[in-house]
């Protein structure tokens, strides 16, 4: 439990907390107050304190908190999803923190000698040297290559600290999710309430990532009054809102608390497989049937995608083996498949799959579009609420059903500035300079306002 | 990190400390250390400077505020455009050092602290053997005060570390203080590592 002499500090200087909720929706409070997951939260947002905000496209974790940590948006800091590719192969990567095209606030802050505590946060692995502690996110391949400075190990196997449950073993049974998240998420409290106390931070971020899982498992079970999903849903919220209860009494003025969430959350009905789907309509052909990545990718194919949604040109000169060139032609081709995008239906449900496509230059307002070390996608298809898209190749049906009841929503995350009246229009770029203002200190340079 | 130009700015690595606390020695260490790693490094040494850039300065204080801003002066020039410099001063008093900050955004404190009974017992130079017989008037830790820094960004223990042991915790510090690029042998991820990422992220429905 954090103790006075940390949050209630006597010193005149300004600090702030970050509680980093992923995958917790704005749309979702009126349910949270109904099934009284979280008074605290409730009460915050009956007061008019809970405001909706805007995040990044894709709406994925590390996309987004690279968002939130640099201030600027995907097309500007490099890392599209969890896997990307760069412009001299097809195979996909998974981007790291050493990707990232632009500096986070923690290097801003660590410059000007003010003390930096970040725990869970993804798009941090691998840990650079920061002035304070950094506990990468659940993208670092384990604990001991997790932190920063490593003599904290100790510290974080003491508290039984897990950087994420074990998905797989979720996936085959419901107990071993139950087992798994109430553990997780304690161990996590524990560690921050351990540095909140102990450290003298003046920006300390805490990520809590067991709502994520336990939305994309149990989303639509959460309504269903005879299932164990009620009660997972009880422990976790709960105990997040005893974390947030004792830090908000313990809040001095100088203290600054900003509470949010990455994305939102929706039902998930359907998988969409795009790449499929292109290769049934001949913009994209393998050399082998039964391809599971693009390695096989043949020169007259025109599109490729990777989840989510995103959708690359094959051009020449940003793909070794591309022919479409990007001139007026590739700007019809957008046109076109953008259009048959958007008349995707469910043969099932004559639903329509895909809401809307839209061009990533124009929306990430990138004159060096075609600079970027990595390949940025040159479209993104956002679906309807239901219809998760996905990137796999192989088999031939355009339509499938997971594990999962919950996806990522296009926008509607959250965000709390500390009881501040909304008065802006709040995307996730602009929590960082929000923190720089309330610290006092100076804006990061002008790369924030490229969002 | 790539091209986020975050380390062209240079230091000025301000360092105080007790005549034989052993300043000069570090920062000759740490210049050597940081040369390898392709900084650019200049060394400005209290007592060098007075042979040429403060030529004709006495010890009194004006003349100590004189020579530590003129140090100062030029580090500044030099860590604007991306040198670090280390400054190598006893710096005595408080309220100079703050006024060097003030007016170099690129300022960091080192405190190279030794209890004076340990400066004493080393006397490279002599001086202290000749302050206590009263040889020296005026003289830093003998009758004349050295103000500790209460702020300093870094501070070593030289009569409790190796010299290596200091340097090494200096360059630490820059590079926690995002002063210079880290040097890490365990960046990013192996091809075990990534094939382990990728499938967690298959179980979790992300690829």
């Amino acid at each position: 439990m954090p103790s006075k002499k940390m949050i209630l500090s006597k010193s005149p200087r300004k600090r702030v907390i970050v509680i980093a909720i992923d995958g917790v929706p704005f749309s979702f409070f009126p349910a949270l107050k109904e099934m009284n997951l979280s008074p605290v939260l409730s009460s915050l947002y009956k007061r008019n304190k809970i405001h909706s905000m805007t995040t990044t496209l894709p709406p994925v974790s590390s996309v987004a908190w690279a968002s939130f940590l640099t201030g600027v948006n995907p097309g500007v800091h490099g890392i599209t999803g969890f896997v990307d590719r760069r412009q001299d192969g097809y195979l996909p990567f998974v981007p790291t923190a050493e990707d990232l095209q632009v500096s986070t606030i923690y290097q801003h802050l660590s410059r000007i000698g003010l003390r930096v505590c970040s725990i869970g946060v993804p798009a941090t692995f691998p840990p650079a040297p920061i002035n304070g502690i950094l506990v990468s996110g659940f993208l670092a391949p384990n604990l001991e290559r997790s932190v920063y400075p490593k003599e904290e190990i100790e510290t974080l196997k003491s508290f039984d600290y897990k950087l994420d449950i074990d998905a797989w073993s979720a996936r085959r049974s419901d107990d071993s999710l139950i087992a798994q998240l109430p553990n997780a998420i304690s161990a996590r409290i524990n560690t921050a309430n351990h540095y909140l106390n102990k450290e003298n931070w003046d920006l300390f971020v805490f990520h809590i990532l067991e709502t994520d899982r336990l939305h994309h498992f149990m989303w639509c079970q959460m309504m269903d009054k005879e299932s164990t999903a009620l009660d997972l849903f009880s422990v976790l919220y709960g105990q997040i809102d005893k974390f947030l209860q004792t830090i908000m009494e313990k809040l001095s003025e100088e203290t600054v608390l900003i509470i949010l969430s990455d994305h939102g959350f929706t039902e998930l009905k359907k998988d969409f497989y795009l790449n499929r789907w292109l290769i049934e309509r001949g913009y994209l052909s393998l050399s082998e049937q039964n391809a599971t990545n693009l390695s096989g990718i043949t020169p007259g194919s025109k599109l490729f995608s990777m989840a989510p949604g995103r959708i690359y040109l094959h051009l020449e000169g940003k793909t070794p083996n591309g022919t479409i060139l990007n001139d007026q032609n590739a700007e019809l081709l957008k046109r076109e498949i953008s259009e048959s995008l958007e008349n995707v239906h469910d043969p099932e449900t004559g639903s329509k799959v895909i809401r809307q496509v839209v061009d990533m230059r124009e929306e990430w307002k990138l004159t060096g579009f075609d600079d970027s070390p990595l390949q940025l996608p040159d479209l993104i298809a956002i679906p309807s609420p239901g219809y998760e898209l996905k990137g796999e190749l192989s088999g031939s049906d355009l339509f499938g059903i997971d594990r999962f009841s919950g996806m990522h929503a296009y926008g509607d995350a959250f965000v709390y500035l500390n009881g501040e009246e909304k008065d802006e229009k709040l995307d996730i770029t602009d929590i960082q300079g929000k923190i720089c203002s309330f610290l006092g200190v100076q804006q990061m340079n002008g790369e924030s306002n490229q969002t | 990190m790539a091209s986020t130009g975050f380390y062209k700015q240079g230091t000025t690595l301000w360092m105080t400390g007790l005549s034989g606390a052993g300043k000069t020695t570090i920062a000759n260490l740490l210049a050597e250390k940081l040369i390898r790693r392709g900084e650019k490094v200049e060394i400005m040494d209290g007592d060098v400077v007075r042979t040429n850039l403060s030529k004709g300065l006495g010890f009194s204080k004006e003349d100590r505020e004189t020579n530590l801003m003129r140090i100062g002066f030029v580090c500044r020039l030099l860590s604007r455009n991306g040198t670090i410099v280390i400054a190598a001063a006893i710096s005595p008093y408080d309220y100079i050092r703050k006024n060097l900050r003030k007016d170099d955004e690129n300022f960091v404190e080192v405190y190279v602290n030794a209890p004076i009974e340990k400066c004493i017992e080393r006397d490279v130079k002599g001086l202290y053997k000749k302050a206590l017989a009263g040889e020296i008037k005026q003289f830093t830790g003998i009758d004349d005060p050295y103000e500790a820094p209460e702020d300093a960004e870094i501070e070593v223990h030289t009569d409790k570390e190796t010299v290596e042991e200091s340097v090494e915790f200096i360059l630490r510090r820059m590079e926690e203080l995002g002063r210079i690029e880290p040097d890490r042998s365990d960046e990013g991820y192996s091809s075990e590592e990534e094939a382990f990422i990728q499938k967690r992220l298959e179980a979790l429905g992300y690829i």
